[in-house]
């Protein structure tokens, strides 16, 4: 039983857009690091959120085994986190501390725990001292830094991030990226940022239009120079030597 | 001193402040002594205040000078709103001091304020930011791809950005919303309460109560 995610035939429509996960059948093992890569709208972030059970598709989905329904929720929130895209999202409380705190404040920790949690933790993503500094007055950078605070100040088992490197500056990226890779839990990662994904993950599901269209190993897969111009996606400058 | 102390020492001290009869003198400067002695005690910085206090005059001189928007004769007028500046001063002067490094929702969750209430002022206080923000950015992007500058233009523009903002802070605060569940929120805003209402605060609450009631038994 180290499955910790197991979907099987899942399907998810939105109002106004039928289809945006087409039949999906995955499993993922426990110390996978794994990326979902495809093109825009490709339906990475409507996957990722219904394994998070934010949205609620047709179809079956376990998470360490245990079924995903509504009373299960919070146990499966406590154990696997979720990054999401846009920072600005994820940071709303007065200050950096708040926000931190805001997570192990719902699940119940003591005082004196939380306070050290915190403290360790933004000494961790490199914002010590930043305590009570106001989340909008951050750089995207860091911001991104703090949202990740958020969530590994839970100590989740899995941590899936959303687009972590997006639109961040090229000294900033290196430094999402060398941050992730030291994080020990297990990380699901959607992106296109094809670089980052060599980097931190061992397998790849590669998705296009709502279905899986490969799985497998990174390199295997990122050098399939024939499937990713088919999917919209350009193989990594690394490895098109 | 917790927090809900100092909401709980602001409230008394306006009260007090506000119901002074106009032109008792003794009263006024009673309540500035309470201040001086505070800020003494508290071991403020007093330029850090005074710098303070200078952004907000503007107010109240405005507010003071409204005193004469009805006439009941010069002198009367001139006192009136003299006593108004000293209130409003002495007012602002207190709430500098005691909120000078407040956590507010702390201490309103001391008071025990009804969570809900406390909820949704925070929430709404982040509400407003976000949308302040999606505004700002709209109006950056509209201000890249339009040239012109003709007011009616700018208003047509105003009203279809509104209704943009409607629909687009309705899906932020939802996106907020999810990052908010997954971290386990379940409809209480939860707070790292600083210190507890302890002995100490009790103490201090009375004496100050006890204070303020006794200057205004003696000079009213
Ligand atoms: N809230 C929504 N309402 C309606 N359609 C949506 C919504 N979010 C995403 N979509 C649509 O679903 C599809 C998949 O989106 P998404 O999962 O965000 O893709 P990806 O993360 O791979 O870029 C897209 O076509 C997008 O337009
Ligand atoms: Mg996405």
């Amino acid at each position: 039983m180290d499955d910790i995610i197991y979907i099987k035939n899942l399907s998810f429509d939105y109002p106004d857009k039928n289809k945006v996960l087409n039949h999906i059948n995955l499993t993922i093992k426990a110390g996978e690091d794994v990326a979902f890569i495809g093109r825009n709208g490709a339906g990475k972030s409507t996957l990722l959120l219904n394994i998070i059970g934010i949205l609620d598709g047709v179809g079956e989905i376990e998470i360490f085994g245990i079924k995903m329904k509504r009373g299960n929720l919070s146990e499966i929130r406590r154990r696997i986190g979720f990054v999401f895209q846009n920072p600005d999202d994820q940071l709303f409380m007065p200050t950096i501390f708040d926000d931190v705190s805001f997570g192990p404040l719902n699940f119940g920790f003591s005082k004196d725990e939380i306070e050290k949690k915190v403290k360790n933790v933004l000494k961790i993503v490199g914002l010590e001292g930043y305590d009570f500094r106001k989340p909008h007055h951050l750089s995207l950078g860091e911001k991104k830094r703090a949202a990740i605070a958020t969530i590994l100040v839970l100590e989740p088992e899995v941590i899936i991030f959303d687009e972590p490197t997006l639109a961040l500056d090229p000294g900033g990226r290196k430094n999402i990226i060398r941050f992730i890779k030291s994080i020990k839990s297990t990380k699901i990662i959607a992106t296109h940022d094809l670089e980052m994904v060599l980097e931190l993950c061992n397998r790849v599901i590669l998705m296009d239009d709502g279905k899986i269209v490969a799985d497998g190993n990174t390199k295997e897969i990122l050098a399939d120079g024939k499937l990713m111009n088919d999917t919209g996606m350009d193989v990594p400058s690394s490895l098109s030597v | 001193m917790s927090d809900g102390t100092k909401i709980l020492l602001f409230i008394i001290f306006v009260v007090s402040a506000v119901l002074i009869q106009e032109g008792n003198f003794y009263l006024y400067i009673s309540h500035f002594l309470i201040i001086v002695i505070s800020v003494f005690y508290l071991r403020m910085k007093f330029f850090a205040l005074l710098n303070r206090i200078i952004l907000g005059l503007p107010f109240i001189l405005i507010f003071s000078a409204s005193a004469f928007l009805s006439y009941r004769g010069f002198q009367e007028n001139l006192l009136i709103s003299l006593s108004i500046l000293i209130k409003y001063s002495l007012v602002l002067l207190w709430g500098l001091i005691i909120f000078s490094d407040i956590r507010i929702y702390q201490g309103l969750k001391q008071l025990h304020v009804p969570s809900i209430f406390i909820s949704i002022t925070t929430l709404m206080e982040r509400f407003i930011f976000i949308f302040k923000c999606e505004i700002q950015r709209i109006i950056r992007a509209v201000g890249i791809r339009s040239f012109q500058k003709r007011r009616f233009f700018k208003t047509t523009l105003a009203k279809s950005i509104s209704s943009v903002m409607l629909i687009r802070g309705f899906e932020r605060s939802q996106r907020v919303y999810n990052t908010m569940t997954v971290r386990g929120f379940d409809g209480e805003v939860r707070f790292l309460l600083g210190e507890k209402f302890g002995f100490y605060d009790i103490i201090l609450l009375i004496i100050f109560a006890a204070v303020i009631l006794s200057i205004n038994l003696i000079f009213w």
